[in-house]
């Protein structure tokens, strides 16, 4: 298991290593010169050179990468003389177009996509898990039909129709004040139900594919010989059902569970445009419109680090939810 | 059974090996099904898949007739017209201005037929949709059966190739990718590259997933002792199991493409202005949804109802094929 452990770990540093690589070369490929948007609209050819000269812009490729890299393990000076600025390992550079740290942009938007991605998992993996399990117990029912239909329904619902009728309902029509993002430190009920409308957006949306693999998994669980052996050694039907049953139908959901809250870390784009809500996937759309590179790096490691540690994560969950798989 | 040390793909396959004196009676006033066919009758038996399948024809005839549709019966969808908008460009009239001259109404400030671009949106959010969709499953269904049926080297390339690529944040990535070329190739082609691109290594995933689990089966034993070579055992034992889930992930992946166009298009990075996408027409609705919420909703519905279908139909096929997990 530790060794398991140590070489997953080193792979998910060697990943993330190679997802910067890639990032970078991507974006050091682009044609126009990002240097250009910081330069402001009077932009002579010394004023160019003074900007791509304090963003490191003037020196080669490589060496941008590699001064990036030292960057991130032992921290990098920005500017010169007077104006020199010190920025902390784990330094993610400075941002070209409002020159705050990287590290500084991702600390103060985090917690508005952290919170919109947990709030709105708990909700879903609620809703798709008592649904499913339902189902299940009482395929081939109307209850199990009208289960069946209304989650292939509502995942098929486009966001934005679900997000924008919802604010159309609750704050156009309903009076109900539009969500803007409240601090958990500030106001605990006010960041709640400041939440509430993209939680459950996503949670609609998300809970259905919940519904249909909970079901499909507890079905199948349900048909398997150990649950003829559990009914045959004379166990409750509860016990074999949630103990036997529910417990082969979990790994899997462990699975995409990790995989879609990992996803959801790095940025829920579309559900913080509709509500305005200022997190990860907002400063990701921005800097790329600007061609913010270093903002785009930092924000492309930090969603690529959730995703991968998500995954291992999921993997240990899944070798210990199902005594079938070893890790080696 | 195959006999012999054939490994050639095609060479005898278990289904059209004779059957032997000791077969069990068959009713003979039936005629035997190959279970293809019975999957098909199945389907065919389904009546919600065959509603999907329905609409899912029916959408795919206004994407190819979109030009003799609008033509017909609605206006050029890029003509814009000030006639029937109120000063403030708000269409005259309820529900987006709703007539028979514009059958879905008008669209806010530029009074174009939301009518015509629906269909012409058609053409774009299903083609793209399509065109990605299959790419994603050849290079999935290649690479995620050999990664999963031969292990060593072979299945750490290809996981480790498919674990990079799944590191990545999926729609942060594509939109930085198509911010990221240059501006003189097609947007459809960058989209579609890229949404088919990166979706491959969750097929593959999960193809791996399934190969690996086969191949531990009694029956993979039973070709290997009886003779047949590695990639026969994948390609003509293996695989035709997993012909339930491939189907099942392709219309899956289908009414998933359709929505990421969308998405990228609500983000500002889909099609471009002023070719009509339902995407690009969400997000252009979305900047009047408390004035003009029938704009928003049209598109949203069509979106959803097209997506809706397809996954009926994906349900069925996915019944069809694999009758254990049936309601």
């Amino acid at each position: 298991m530790t060794r398991y452990l140590v070489r997953r770990v080193l792979a998910l540093i060697a990943l993330l290593f190679a997802v910067l690589v890639v990032t970078f070369v991507i974006f050091f490929s682009l044609q126009s010169n990002p240097a250009l948007k910081s330069c402001g609209r009077v932009c002579s050819p010394e004023r160019l050179k003074a900007v791509e000269h304090k963003f490191g812009l003037d020196k080669s490729q490589p060496e941008q990468f590699v001064i990036y890299l030292k960057g991130f393990v032992e921290g990098r000076d920005f500017g010169e003389g007077d104006a020199v600025r010190r920025c902390p390992a784990p330094c993610l550079g400075y941002s070209f177009k409002s020159d705050v740290p990287v590290l500084t942009l991702i600390e103060s938007d985090f917690p508005v996509t952290l919170s919109i991605a947990v709030g709105a998992a708990v909700l879903w993996l609620l809703m798709g898990v008592v649904t499913g399990v339902i189902s299940a117990l009482r395929a081939g029912t109307r209850v199990d039909r009208s289960i069946v239909g209304i989650s292939t329904a509502t995942l098929s619902l486009p966001t934005q129709l679900v997000g924008y009728l919802l604010l159309l309902l609750f704050c156009v029509k309903g009076g109900v004040a539009f969500p803007h993002y409240v601090r958990i430190a500030d106001s605990p009920w006010g960041w709640f139900t400041n939440l509430l409308l993209p939680w459950i957006t996503l949670a609609i949306i998300y809970s259905a594919v919940y519904t249909r693999l909970t079901r499909s998994q507890m079905m199948e669980s349900m048909q398997e010989d150990f649950i003829r052996t559990a009914r045959g050694k004379g166990l409750s039907e509860r016990k074999v059902t949630y103990k036997h049953g529910a417990r082969a139908a979990l790994p899997p959901l462990i699975v995409i569970f990790g995989l879609d809250l990992g996803g959801l870390l790095g940025g829920a784009f579309v559900t913080e445009r509709i509500f305005g809500m200022p997190g990860l996937g907002n400063l990701a759309v921005k800097s790329i419109v600007d061609l913010d590179l270093p903002v785009i790096l930092g924000v492309t490691i930090f969603g690529a680090f959730f995703i991968l540690v998500a995954n291992l994560v999921a993997d240990i969950a899944y070798a210990l939810t199902d005594p079938k798989v070893v890790l080696q | 059974m195959a006999s012999g040390n054939e490994d050639r793909p095609g060479a005898t396959s278990l289904t059209d090996a004779p059957v032997p004196d000791l077969a069990v009676p068959v009713a003979r006033d039936r005629p035997t099904r190959s279970p293809g066919k019975i999957a098909l009758d199945r389907l065919r038996s389904n009546l919600p898949a065959m509603i999907g399948l329905a609409f899912v024809v029916f959408i795919g005839l206004v994407a190819v007739f979109a030009p003799q549709i609008v033509d017909a019966l609605g206006h050029p969808p890029n003509q814009t017209s000030v006639d029937h908008l109120t000063d403030n460009g708000l269409p005259k009239g309820h529900l987006s201005g709703i007539s028979g001259s514009y059958l879905f109404g008008i669209e806010p400030q530029t009074g174009r037929d939301i009518f015509s671009r629906i269909c012409y949106g058609a053409r774009v959010s299903l083609g793209i949709s399509l065109t990605a969709t299959f790419l994603s499953m050849v290079l999935g269904l290649f690479f995620g059966s050999v990664a999963g049926f031969f292990p060593g080297k072979v299945d750490a390339g290809i996981s480790r190739v498919m674990d990079l690529l799944l590191a990545f944040p999926g729609l942060l990535f594509t939109i930085s990718l198509i911010g990221a070329v240059p501006d003189n190739v097609p947007r459809p082609v960058i989209i579609v590259l890229v949404l088919g691109g990166l979706g491959w290594p969750y097929i593959g995933r999960l193809i791996r997933t399934f190969v690996l689990s086969l191949r531990e089966r009694e029956f993979v034993d039973a070709a290997r002792v009886s003779g047949a070579g590695e990639w026969r055992i994948l390609f003509r034992e293996v695989l035709p199991n997993l012909t339930g889930p491939v189907l099942t992930y392709t219309m899956l992946l289908i009414p998933g493409n359709v929505v990421a166009e969308a998405a990228l298009s609500y983000l500002g990075v889909g099609i471009r202005v002023p070719t009509a996408s339902w995407g690009s027409m969400l997000s252009d609705a979305s900047a009047y949804y408390s004035v003009d919420p029938f704009y928003l909703v049209v598109p949203g519905l069509v979106l959803f109802l097209t997506v809706f279908a397809f996954n009926l139909f994906g349900d069925g096929v996915s019944e069809a094929f694999n009758p254990k997990s049936n309601r």
